[in-house]
């Protein structure tokens, strides 16, 4: 039971128009486990992620979702895009967006129930999002934004949930919002993938690291996973070290360092 | 009292029928900004009431068929990013219209007919068209009652959509089916000339006044229904063509809205007086 598998990847190759962006993915998500995906711009974390729920079709392989193909896992799986994908002017409310996480349990022609409500109204409450329920999105700041998506990923009650950059120019609390949702879940034994630019926050808050660049360079511990060659296979040129276990300095191309005199509320902005 | 005409009475329930569904189907058009597409398909069934004509069949069945196919022609050339999607429909829709026009020009009638198609002929609606325009309206917005859900999802996150394992491609072309459902039922009371105005006009009006789609959609129904009403009896009473009368009280309650709505309106943004959050929808960060 304690080494049951969440996600398990088979030779998955996806990508764009005849070009494969990522090749030959082979990995396997232990229950509950909490994972960062880190690599270049382009490496291919945003393709891994369509590639897992079936938004681009696979060119090879498959994925199974605690055992079954995840086209048949569905139910079981959220996956929170990017937030420049939807459309903010659209008429509808917080609430609302928290609701549509129930459709797909709802099923055919079936309207949301009162417990819908409740559950979407205390996610919304978890979140801090409890005063705007009524809001259209179209007047929420981009940290709330990005944490209603997470409200409304959780009304799916999945058991795996994937979400791409969710920290990606999101306000301090809002990070660390997050940070204590997807702690809470994989203690509830709920399964994590993100991605991030930050891997110092990877290093840090996740309890397995995922390296790519347009193919798996490492998975595991994020004491396994990096280390020097690891580092250098996905960004270049190895331009930060490891000491004792720590990650000391971090100047990789994707990232610039963080400014030492930037105000606090900047803290980990970048990207 | 022009209501003591049965031709009006006909024609004032046809309007309304046409005014209701033309505004609850255009809020999805306008959402998804697609006036294109619905001007295209207004067009588009010239060729399908010529060809109805030379058979002597149903118009309106002539005029559903044409429509139905363009639909779902614009759906298969743009399918895959083959084709952006509007030139598709600039494609197709022009060689429709053409095709429409030429065979029009065959038929010796061809002025009035193509007169009315194009700018509608409201007073001539007859029983059997009356209970036809009315079937297929109730058939449309109970399409649209009863799957709310499913077409709100995917016409605001398809990505969700496709990921709760709804078929989008599916639901796309039926609403591309109900929104040519729409505008044959429009031709007799609008034509095909002004039938985009309707889809468009309430449901942006309505954009301006609301904030939730069933709102905006009920709001729409009535400013169509409204513009219906008061266009015909303009119409009646000034002797101006019917439809160019619905589509100009539409227009008039849409400039009205676009002065005046409250927070959103050209007169409140010259004031400089918002309300708190009314309009930073195009901010991204916090």
């Amino acid at each position: 039971m304690q080494t049951a598998t969440a996600l398990e990847v088979d030779n998955l190759t996806v990508g764009y128009n005849g070009q494969p962006v990522l090749s030959g993915v082979n990995l396997s998500v232990p229950v509950g486990a909490k994972v960062a995906i880190v690599g270049p711009n382009g490496a291919g974390k945003s393709t891994l992620f369509k590639g897992l729920v079936g938004l681009l079709p696979a060119r090879t392989g498959r994925v199974l979702v605690h055992g079954r193909p995840v086209a048949q896992a569905l139910d079981n799986v959220a996956y929170v895009p990017q937030r420049e994908e939807v459309d903010w002017s659209f008429p509808v409310t917080a609430l609302d967006v928290v609701l549509m996480g129930r459709y797909g349990r709802l099923g055919w022609l079936r309207r949301p129930s009162r417990q819908d409500r409740a559950l979407a109204r205390g996610l919304l409450d978890e979140l801090g999002l409890g005063d705007l329920a009524g809001k259209p999105i179209g007047d929420l700041s981009g940290g709330q934004q990005q944490r209603l998506f997470l409200a409304r990923a959780l009304a799916q009650e999945p058991a795996l949930l994937l979400m791409d950059e969710p920290f990606a120019a999101v306000d301090e609390p809002t990070q660390n919002a997050i940070l204590d949702i997807l702690t809470q879940l994989t203690q509830r034994r709920t399964t994590v993938l993100i991605s991030t630019h930050d891997l110092e926050l990877a290093f840090e808050q996740f309890d397995h690291l995922l390296l790519i660049n347009h193919r798996v360079v490492a998975f595991g511990p994020p004491q396994t996973a990096l280390n020097p060659r690891t580092l250098a296979d996905t960004f270049g040129a190895p331009s930060f070290s490891l000491s004792e276990g720590r990650l000391l300095s971090l100047t990789n191309k994707c990232c610039p360092p963080i400014p030492e005199n930037k105000p606090a509320h900047g803290g980990r902005q970048h990207g | 009292m022009p209501l003591g005409y049965a031709f009006m009475q006909r024609g004032l329930l046809a309007s309304l029928v046409v005014g209701i569904v033309c505004a609850i189907i255009g809020c999805y058009v306008v959402l998804r900004g697609m006036a294109f597409l619905g001007d295209a398909l207004a067009h588009a069934v010239l060729p399908g009431v010529a060809v109805a004509y030379l058979w002597r069949v149903n118009l309106l069945v002539g005029a559903l068929v044409a429509a139905v196919a363009v639909a779902l022609g614009i759906g298969l050339f743009s399918r895959g990013g083959r084709l952006r999607e509007d030139t598709a429909i600039g494609i197709l829709f022009a060689a429709a219209l053409a095709l429409g026009v030429a065979l029009m020009s065959t038929i010796k009638t061809y002025s009035t007919d193509l007169t009315h198609i194009l700018f509608g002929n409201v007073l001539g609606v007859s029983e059997s068209d009356l209970l036809l325009t009315a079937g297929l309206g109730l058939a449309v917005l109970a399409i649209v009652l009863l799957l709310y859900k499913e077409l709100l999802l995917v016409f605001f996150d398809p990505v969700l959509a496709a990921t709760t394992g709804l078929p989008v491609d599916v639901l796309r072309s039926l609403l591309l089916i109900l929104l040519a459902l729409t505008i044959v039922v429009s031709l007799q009371t609008v034509g095909a000339g002004l039938v985009a105005a309707l889809l468009v006009t309430p449901a942006a009006t309505a954009q301006l006044l609301t904030r939730r789609l069933p709102s905006m959609m009920l709001l729409a129904a009535g400013i169509g229904a409204f513009s219906a009403l008061a266009g015909l009896y303009l119409s009646f009473y000034v002797d101006v063509a019917s439809g160019a009368a619905v589509v100009l009280v539409c227009t008039l309650v849409f400039l009205v809205a676009f002065l005046f709505a409250p927070g959103r309106g050209l007169a409140w943004e010259r004031l400089g007086r918002r309300p708190q959050g009314g309009s930073k929808r195009w901010t991204t960060e916090h």
